[in-house]
């Protein structure tokens, strides 16, 4: 606002008096309001030149009034203003280069390119909105602000940038930090050294990054400082408190009828076999009591009253209560950053500490960064150093809910306790049925028992990342307009992980008595001393990036701009990691204790059966590397026609192919047109229209498949001869080729007039060619499953991104809308699959032609039966309870399609008020078009015994019942062939449709008047409440359709921030 | 600081390497090998641990020789139990059920043909002809084991008569496995076994260093069990002979600790092992926790040393597996031994006519089983049908837990005079399975004819 003020008095004024005169005056930075110093003032058309002193100062002698004044500072908007305008007012601000709107650059990771001359799709989220959010990773900042990139909550953090480009390669998008790929993990950059995110979609975008860029491309770019810049310190902390999740989530059977199905299937006999079994299989204490009651060795009123007990616990509150907690996250970031007139800096401290909703479980971590940039030699020479620290600590030692069934793997039984009256850790059945375990104890054998809490509260299980980042480069003007740069990157990583099970853990325990054999006169002999068990493995990873470059920009003639980058680039990308195992380990002391890995022992449970000890001893080496020429050209005629190409070829170390396969040339071509600027263009409303159209492929490597046969050899030591051997990884594939993405996008740029509506609408389609997926295929070829081409794929969509100034003045309004439509389909399948049921089973992807990569199928359906409360369905179009012939006879055309599995309408609409120094801002996202299938009982665990889903209890009891539920009946014996059938039947899909508020965020800056009292220039208070809940969704089930299968979804979290300035 | 400057180094070292071709040539990751040496293909050979050599699991499940009490299966996988009571459709709808022994078996097909492949690529000489032969020997030898293995799981029995319309195997000879067969005929199938075997026959060594590497013995060992299989006891009793002649060694039972384990075929020397294999396990707690049927325990005599080694009695009077060849546990061990040659060669002479010679053959093996305390009295027997059925009831007892009976009920039930119709009870319901039923031939698994529509299924 004050730069047309100035220039405005600054017209008036030089009509005015055109005598000689003194001026003085001041120069300050329009931001931070820092006096300037050695600021270039330059009286146009004479030789006459002053610079600003220490404060900022100058003192003009001798001047006329109408003289033209030029500023010039480094990192700043040279200004040009009449002395006489200074009379009145002798401040100067200065503009600080990178603020200016026009000029908004956007970075590759390869070169800065004005937005203006850019031809390809880049979304760009600026500091101020990933400060918004409080998160301990950057990536999750983008979670519901960049059009096209869907978080996919239903599986493992996976991101998807417009659909998924592949099916089995590397489905990650490629996250570069500054100028090199970034391949660790994301936790090892602090989120608040990030200035800003590029995320580049399309293949004018993305294939200047090659073979890795077909998923879309995340830039990172740090902050730094700038040159002439004073002092700036800025603190930031937060702390976030979650809630502790709601393990009651997911509908579970109740421990009544988990002990009605023990008592009927006891009744039946079921656990006959596991009461006698010389192996001591283990049964729950249900079934304990049964025995005592049966035999007599207790009275039948007792065990009825501990039934009657047990059915009324829950192991979920003991759980909720033991295991769980509130998690607790603190963030602290300090950096300070400057410049002088030949370098800048930038050196930030991070600590985070975050407690984790598992008891014990948590992160900690130590980030410090420190990069400086040196111009040397009037500027053309830039020297660039940068450092990078990062330590973390994870202690993982509690594992949840998971793994303390009966045989380690499923769940435990519903009625457990974990903490008995006294407030010791209880015990629950584990591998052994109790009364063997009681037996061995009397025999001198350690105490045999499993308490899940001893798990959680007694090891100790932790790793410790280290790593540094050491970048350097230099950057030279050769000629005008030339730039050649030569940049390097070490990374160093290492980790250190650590569990330690004392021989008060149950593992270790179980471990020593596994082996331990009773001598005749009743000594114990244990191959596996009394002692601890101690896990180490070590790894470490060692990265080198060279990179040089030639940078071309310049005016080549009037109007014409050209701006060109050649480049080579290699990497190499170490791993090795060794893994050891300590027996009779003692953590005082630090000593282990010599084991005898070779000869085989009898096994104290069953004696015939003999075990080595397990010699946990591995090392492994793995190298890639990577070698790469690229190069783009963009030529600008008169600002507004924009040509764009890009080329690049990639080699990799790529195993088992042929040579010439090693490597996949990538182009990419664009086009811009900015029509606003023509002169016959005369829309007023709209005074900013620019158009866009790219086309080129994307490539994806996958190193996990061979076109050789690939074998792994192995050192033998788990087997009886103890041969080294080797293993088929992968068999013969000769057809192998490269997945190729072949990308168009179409885009157009508008502002309306005062930038009311301003956006972004692109439209894309894609053309995925010999994509590599795993299909199933027939076992007598010797593989049952097999990576390969299979197929091919097209897609489109519909990016758009708007941002709208609703209201000005006192109460500021604005709304951002991102909103996407993507939609996929086969084109083209190889393989042939004949059976129904590999469609609905969602373990393969199993593409049809016409439909999405990822569907729901369900097999046709007619209803339960009203008299049996059987599932029915369809044999040769008339209905039928012959489960196994409609698995196995139905085809693909007998299958009901409900839609895609994957959202394909999704965005968010977010709105911030600011009024006075508060701002308040709310982030509403939606998916939907798309559908999931839920899971429900399964009876053939029903009759084994272990199934715990809650749809048991709306099973079809009479008839009638069918007219509320569509769980059926249980059958009779077990049956898996309707278990499967009518699990995949259309009763069990649902539509993922919904609409959530994602977070809210509320933040008051302390006036300037009272921050100048606490010596602050800026000083802001914020908080932040994320996973607000569901607001509306399509289905009528408790479930969260983006966490239809966890156990718990995401509790809501409120955070509170402060962010202080210097 | 100087290991900055060093890796600093290193990286500039690198940035000059790259252009050389060696830079991109670095293996991903060093346990990965493109096979192309004999050394490989030695290593892909020695994969003894549950793999080379398996032979079926489910065949286990379904003899008569052992058996469970009432609800042993209810609580597992349902396809174990089906196979137990030999029901039609043993999978169930288990659609997932992949760990099956067509598929397993097949994989190791899959591993001979890449190694058979593989050589072809690689020129023998006087240097390499010795290990050259002997891995060219072992892959056509181990596929014949799993093509014939596979024949007496997924096929009839065979018949002279209708060999030649029976369903057989699917004959898979190339490495490609984008290669679609159709299934062979019983008769081409054994064809292929028997051609693989002669020519195996020529290159193996005479002795190996490991038992779970085929020699030469074991080549003729298991030539004489194929043409046992379908009937041809001339050449069975020829190729018994001639795997005798490499190895005749028996262990005498009293030697052994009666109440302690068979020597670890790996780790001690186990002069009867010819080549060591284990089955898939289906289940170990069968083997572990069944019962050995009632009658057969009753056919081992008082002086017979087999009878406390092999089994331990549960004090009712019933008998579990106490010790097999498999020594480390009590599974069988389904490799080829030399017992089973003296057994092959007995019921040859005898099925021959030459009963006397037969029955010394068998007193031969059955001497080393007897307690040297107690006096054995060599075997008679009033005609030949009696020779003959001694020789087979020594067969079963001797071979029990070695992978055989299944194969032998196949046969035997051929023959009106020992076929054997089996019965079982289990959880209140009486199974039976005929001698001449088509459930004999186990059913294609589900995952085949999923990806591979064209092929016969087998009817039950």
């Amino acid at each position: 606002m004050m730069k047309p003020i100035v220039l405005l008095l600054a017209l008036c004024l030089s009509l005015g008096a055109a005598a000689q005169q003194d001026i003085e005056g001041k120069i300050l930075s329009s931001d931070s309001r820092e006096p300037l110093r050695g600021v270039n003032i330059h009286a146009i058309g004479t030789d006459a030149v002053w610079q600003s002193d220490n404060n900022g100062a100058f003192s003009l002698r001798n001047i006329k009034p109408d003289s033209r004044l030029e500023f010039t500072y480094v990192g700043y908007r040279t200004l040009q203003l009449t002395a006489g305008a200074l009379i009145d007012n002798p401040i100067v601000l200065l503009y600080v280069e990178e603020s200016q709107l026009e000029e908004v650059q956007i970075s590759t990771g390869y070169q800065r390119i004005s937005k203006e001359r850019t031809t390809g799709s880049y979304i760009t989220v600026d500091n101020k909105l990933l400060n918004r959010t409080v998160n301990t990773d950057i990536i999750s900042k983008l979670d519901g602000v960049v059009p096209g990139m869907l978080f996919n909550r239903n599986s493992n953090f996976k991101i998807n940038i417009r659909g998924q480009s592949t099916l089995f390669s590397n489905m990650e998008p490629l996250i570069v930090l500054d100028n090199f790929p970034f391949e660790r993990d994301i936790l090892d950059i602090n989120p608040n050294d990030i200035e800003s995110v590029t995320v580049l979609k399309d293949a004018a975008a993305a294939s200047i990054w090659g073979a890795r860029a077909a998923n879309g491309v995340i830039v990172l770019t740090s902050k730094k400082g700038r040159r002439n810049q004073p002092l700036q310190i800025d603190f930031r902390s937060n702390i976030s408190i979650v809630e502790k999740p709601d393990i009651y989530y997911q509908p579970r059977m109740s421990s009544a009828d988990f002990i009605d199905i023990e008592e009927m299937l006891f009744e039946r006999g079921v656990y006959a076999s596991a009461e006698n079994s010389i192996l001591k299989t283990p049964y729950t204490p249900v079934v304990q009591l049964l025995i005592a009651k049966r035999d007599g060795t207790m009275d039948a009123a007792s065990v009825d009253a501990q039934l009657a007990r047990l059915k009324q616990a829950d192991i979920r509150d003991d759980l909720s209560r033991y295991v769980y907690r509130k998690e607790i996250k603190q963030q602290y970031a300090l950096n300070l950053s400057g410049g002088s007139n030949i370098n800048h800096f930038y050196v930030s401290l991070g600590y985070d500490q975050n407690r984790d909703e598992l008891v014990r479980n948590g992160m900690k971590r130590f980030s410090l960064m420190a990069k400086n940039t040196l111009s040397l030699w009037k500027d053309r020479l830039e020297v660039y150093t940068g450092l990078e620290l990062s330590n973390r600590i994870a202690a993982n030692p509690n594992s949840g809910a998971v793994g303390l069934g009966m045989g380690g793997q499923s769940r435990l039984y519903p009625y457990a306790s974990l903490m008995d009256e006294s407030g010791n850790y209880a015990r629950t059945v584990r591998n052994y049925a109790l009364p063997f375990i009681d037996a061995a104890y009397e025999q001198g054998l350690l105490d045999w028992s499993y308490r899940p809490l001893e798990g959680v509260y007694l090891n100790d299980q932790s790793t410790k990342y280290a790593q540094y980042r050491v970048n350097t480069g230099v950057q030279a003007k050769i000629l005008p307009g030339l730039d050649a740069g030569l940049l390097f990157q070490y990374i160093n990583g290492a980790s250190d992980y650590r569990r330690y099970r004392s021989v008060d853990t149950w593992y270790a325990r179980d471990m020593i008595n596994n082996l331990t054999t009773v001598n005749e006169d009743g000594s114990l002999t244990r191959p596996i001393p009394l002692g601890g068990i101690l896990d180490n493995s070590y790894g470490r990873s060692a990265s080198y990036n060279f990179r040089g470059q030639l940078n071309f920009a310049r005016d080549v003639a009037e109007g014409q701009h050209l701006t060109a980058m050649l480049g080579y680039e290699v990497r190499d990308n170490r791993y090795t990691s060794n893994s050891s195992r300590m027996y009779g380990y003692n953590d005082n002391l630090a000593i282990g204790t010599n084991v005898d890995f070779v000869n085989r022992f009898p096994r104290y449970v069953y004696p015939a059966s003999t075990a080595a000890i397990a010699n946990n001893q591995e090392v492994s080496e793995l190298i890639d590397r990577y070698r790469s020429v690229y190069g783009n050209v963009s030529y600008t005629l008169r600002g507004r026609y924009v040509l764009y190409g890009s080329a690049r070829l990639d080699q990799s170390n790529l195993f088992g192919v042929r040579t010439n396969q090693k490597g996949v040339p990538l182009w990419s071509a664009g086009a811009a047109y900015t029509l606003s600027s023509e002169d016959f263009y005369g829309i007023d409303w709209l005074p900013y229209l620019k158009l866009r159209a790219s086309y080129g492929y994307n490539g994806n490597a996958n190193k996990s498949v061979t076109a050789y046969t690939t074998v792994r050899y192995d050192d033998g030591r788990f087997t009886r001869s103890r041969l080294p051997y080797a293993r088929i990884t992968n068999p013969p594939n000769p057809e192998l080729r490269w997945e190729k993405v072949k990308v168009v996008n179409l885009g157009v740029d508008f502002a309306l007039r005062k930038n009311m509506i301003s956006g972004t609408v692109e439209y894309y389609r894609k053309k995925g060619l010999d994509l590599i997926g795993e299909t199933p295929y027939a076992p007598s070829s010797g593989v049952q499953e097999f990576t390969r081409n299979y197929a091919h794929t097209k897609g489109q969509g519909i990016d758009v991104q708007l941002h709208s100034q609703n209201t000005r003045g006192r109460f500021v309004w604005t709304s951002d809308a991102v909103f996407s439509w993507v939609q996929d389909e086969v084109t083209h399948y190889l393989a042939d699959l004949s059976s129904a049921s590999s469609y609905v089973n969602a373990a393969h992807q199993n593409p049809v032609v016409g439909r999405p990569q990822f569907s729901i199928y369900s097999f046709d359906y007619v209803g339960l039966d009203g008299q049996t409360g059987n599932p029915v369905g369809y044999l040769n179009g008339e209905p039928s309870e012959d489960y196994l012939a409609i698995l196995s006879g139905s085809s693909l055309d007998d299958l009901v399609f409900h839609g895609s599995a994957r959202p394909t309408f999704f965005g968010g609409l977010r709105n911030t008020f600011q009024w006075n120094r508060f701002s308040l801002s709310a982030n509403v996202v939606f998916r939907a078009g798309y559908y999931f299938r839920r899971s429900t009982v399964n009876f053939a665990t029903v009759w084994r015994g272990t199934e715990q889903h809650g749809d048991y209890a709306l099973r079809w009891q009479q008839p009638g019942d069918e007219r509320h539920t569509v769980v059926p009946s249980m059958p009779e014996t077990a049956n898996p062939a309707r278990d499967l059938f009518y699990a995949n039947t259309g009763a069990f899909v649902e539509r993922g449709d919904h609409i959530r508020l994602q977070d809210v965020n509320l933040t008051y800056s302390l006036p300037e008047r009272l921050a100048q009292v606490a010596h602050v220039k800026a000083l802001d208070v914020y908080l932040f409440m994320e996973n607000l809940g569901v607001l509306w969704k399509a289905t009528d089930l408790g479930l969260d359709p983006d966490h239809a299968y966890a156990d718990y979804v995401p509790p809501r979290s409120i955070a509170l921030g402060i962010n202080v300035k210097f | 600081m100087r290991s900055v400057m060093k890796n600093i180094l290193f990286g500039v070292c690198c940035l000059f390497l790259s252009c050389s071709e060696g830079f991109l040539d670095a293996k991903p990751d060093k346990a990965l090998v493109v096979p192309a040496t004999l050394q490989d293909y030695r290593a892909l050979l020695d994969d003894s641990e549950q793999q080379i050599s398996q032979t079926p699991g489910l065949t286990e499940l379904s003899t008569d020789d052992l058996y469970c009490i009432d609800g042993f299966w209810d609580t597992g996988n349902l396809t174990r139990g089906n196979a137990y009571v030999w029901k039609a459709d043993i999978y169930a709808g288990e659609d997932a059920f992949m760990g099956g022994d067509w598929t397993k078996m097949y994989a190791q097909v899959l591993r001979m043909n890449v190694v058979l492949e593989g050589l072809n690529d690689i020129e023998r000489n006087d240097r390499n002809g010795a290990l050259y032969d002997e891995l060219k020997g072992e892959s056509l030898f181990f596929r014949a084991w799993h093509f014939f293995a596979l024949l007496q799981s997924f096929s009839l029995p065979y018949d002279p008569a209708t060999a030649n319309q029976d369903l057989g195997i699917i004959l898979k000879l190339s490495a490609d496995i984008n290669e679609k067969t159709n299934r062979a005929d019983v008769e081409t199938s054994y064809q292929r076994v028997l051609a693989d075997l002669t020519a195996a026959v020529e290159l193996l060594p005479q002795q190996t260093a490991y038992v779970s590497r085929p020699n030469l013995a074991a080549a003729y060992a298991l030539l004489a069990r194929v043409y046992l299989s379908r009937f041809d006891y001339e050449n069975a009793g020829k190729f018994a002979n001639l795997a005798l002649e490499q190895q005749d060694d028996l262990m005498d039972f009293n030697m052994l600790d009666l109440n302690g384990r068979f020597p670890d075929p790996f780790t001690d020397d186990n002069p009867e092992m010819m080549l060591y294999s284990m089955p898939i396990l289906f289940s170990s707690a069968f083997f572990r926790e069944g019962y050995v049927a009632d009658e057969l325990y009753a056919d081992y005599r008082e002086s017979d040393l087999r009878k406390p080694m092999f089994f331990s009695e549960d004090g009712e009077g019933h008998a579990r597996i106490k010790a097999t060849y498999y020594a480390s546990d009590v599974f069988p061990m389904t490799g080829l031994t030399t017992p089973e040659l003296y057994l092959i060669k007995a019921e040859c002479l005898v099925r021959e006519g030459q009963t006397d010679a037969g029955l010394n053959v068998l007193d031969d093996l059955l001497r080393t089983r007897w307690d040297t305390e107690a006096d054995y009295s060599p075997t008679t027997a009033s005609d030949d049908e009696e020779a003959l059925r001694i020789v087979l009831t020594e067969r079963r007892k001797e071979l029990v837990f070695k992978g055989l009976r299944w194969y032998d009920l196949r046969r035997l039930n051929k023959d009106p005079r020992f076929a054997k119709t089996l019965t079982r009870t289990y959880n209140g319901e009486t199974y039976t399975l005929a001698p001449d039923s088509k459930r004999y031939a186990f059913p294609i698994p589900n995952t085949e004819w999923m990806a591979n529509p064209g092929i016969q299924q087998n009817e039950r």
